[in-house]
């Protein structure tokens, strides 16, 4: 049976221009694809990333509601499967956590009377911003999700995202209503580290495997399994001593690799840590009243070198 | 009183031919807009379909003039935007596989459900080696290849529902488009 319109003069051209755009738009993704090997560690493109994040926030709210209703159903059905070993469990977590609190207060007490004592300076303000994960990329590629809050809310590039149990990744892209984070198990994550009871630094890099290794770990340092991983806070953007993991492999090469305390799979609520960026002295914006102060004290210098 | 008639039969039709154009297109952006929503099964990954493709496929094998290729290197592009990923590599993979089974239509287009699935089957393993190829060259060798193999499968196996689906969304576009022709007494 002919198709309906495929008998004109001109259909060998007509099916010439598809090939054509055909051939050209691969060539283009081609081109696209080239530009962002290249562009390694920094993200190609940020301004229209921000853009579609922005347009796409409205819809995937729409799309994410009906499935976060189909998932706490979910949940509900699973937590009442097993819900007297359950209580039993949190029982004795609850019971390990109160022993805990007590001593944590006591701590802190006593951290508190030690800074007052050395008169410590520069710690942060850190202020927590919690929102919601409304769409996710766990693909074969990238591991990143979408926040429905951006710079409007004080989001802004390199902050860290934690969920209840521990560090989940940092901010690569703010929109004005939405931010992208970077997950730690994503290839181009990259997070300065440091471990509980040693003061060495290491690099956590993601590589999309479930557990992200330890590169660049100084002063020869093996960390013994279980040793647990903190953020060093040595980029002057993530705050120091966030909680990532502990250390569950290492080869014989030396090869490290974490666990993280967040389950990525099942992030939904996050926070955002937001914290105010340290300005290097020499970057300092130099201000004028200061330097009209200088120059009266000088003319008064002057004055009583003359007299 | 009869002019008034004609012109809202005029809207309908033009509206009708509006949704001939663009229902394959809405259909794909809302399958990306599922890819990309947050959905956990009791804390586990679940690769989730590669849903734009499945949309492709169909109106590239039912009427590509639906699913030019413009509109499939959109769709991939967005889809390398929504996720965060490098770009060109959705589009890329989407394109190539595209460019391969159009050529071959006739041998999918008319030939019962299980022959098309075939053919879906088919244009899942070229997507899902394109997008390897594509991100060898955008990442280097650190492709998640038994997730991207897993999402082929489930794409695949899901397939027939969706296919169902699309099918009676063709129907009714397709008695939008004649609803336009009658009234234009055209025939693309």
């Amino acid at each position: 049976m002919a198709k309906r319109g495929s008998s004109g003069p001109f259909d060998w051209l007509r099916g010439f221009g598809t090939r054509a755009s055909l051939l050209l738009l691969l060539l283009v993704s081609l081109a696209l694809l080239v530009v962002s090997r290249t562009s390694e560690g920094e993200m190609p493109f940020k301004g229209l990333r921000r853009v579609v994040d922005d347009i796409a926030k409205p819809p995937m709210q729409l799309i994410e509601w009906p499935l976060s209703g189909i998932q706490k159903l979910n949940e509900r059905i699973a937590a009442h499967w097993n819900a007297s070993q359950r209580v039993l469990e949190l029982e004795r977590e609850n019971r390990t956590l109160r022993q805990w609190e007590s001593l944590s207060h006591a701590l802190h007490a006593k951290i508190l009377r030690y800074e007052k004592l050395l008169n410590i300076q520069g710690e942060d303000q850190i202020r927590v911003l919690s929102t919601r994960l409304i769409s996710e990329s766990r693909g074969p590629f990238v591991r990143s999700a979408l926040l429905r809050a951006g710079s409007s809310s004080g989001v802004a590039e390199g902050q860290a995202v934690v969920d209840p149990d521990g560090m989940v990744g940092r901010i690569v892209t703010v929109g004005k209503y939405s931010s992208r984070v970077l997950m730690l198990t994503d290839l181009n994550s990259r997070v300065p580290v440091t471990f509980e009871g040693n003061t060495s630094r290491a690099i956590l890099a993601g590589d999309n495997a479930k557990h992200p290794k330890l590169i660049y770990i100084n002063n020869g340092f093996v960390p013994a399994i279980s040793t647990r991983v903190l953020t060093s806070g040595d980029d002057g953007i993530l705050p120091s001593g966030l909680m990532i993991g502990k250390v569950v492999e290492i080869d014989e090469q030396h090869n490290v690799r974490v666990q993280l305390f967040a389950n990525l799979n099942s992030v939904d609520y996050v926070q955002v840590l937001t914290r105010p960026l340290v300005i290097p002295p020499e970057q300092e914006p130099v201000e004028s009243p200061a330097a009209s102060e200088v120059s009266v004290h000088g003319d008064h210098l002057l004055q009583g070198l003359s007299q | 009183m009869s002019s008034g008639v004609t012109r809202l039969s005029s809207v309908a039709a033009r509206a009708g031919l509006i949704a001939w154009i663009g229902v394959p297109t809405l259909v794909s952006l809302i399958g990306l807009l599922i890819y990309v929503a947050p959905f956990h099964l009791l804390g586990i990954l679940i690769p989730m379909p590669l849903f734009p493709l499945m949309a492709i496929f169909f109106w590239a094998m039912a009427r590509s003039k639906m699913m030019p290729p413009i509109v499939v290197f959109a769709i991939g592009l967005i889809q390398d935007l929504l996720t965060g990923g490098p770009l060109g590599l959705w589009s890329f993979s989407y394109l190539f596989a595209y460019a391969i089974m159009t050529t071959q239509s006739d041998a999918f287009s008319g030939r019962g459900s299980s022959m098309l699935w075939a053919g879906f089957g088919l244009m899942v393993i070229l997507t899902v080696f394109a997008a390897a190829f594509a991100g060898v060259i955008a990442m280097g060798w650190q492709v998640d290849s038994i997730h991207l193999l897993a999402q082929g499968m489930i794409t695949f196996l899901l397939y027939p529902l969706f296919g169902r689906f699309y099918r009676r969304l063709q129907r009714m576009t397709q008695q939008a488009r004649r609803l336009y022709d009658f009234h234009h007494g055209s025939v693309i």
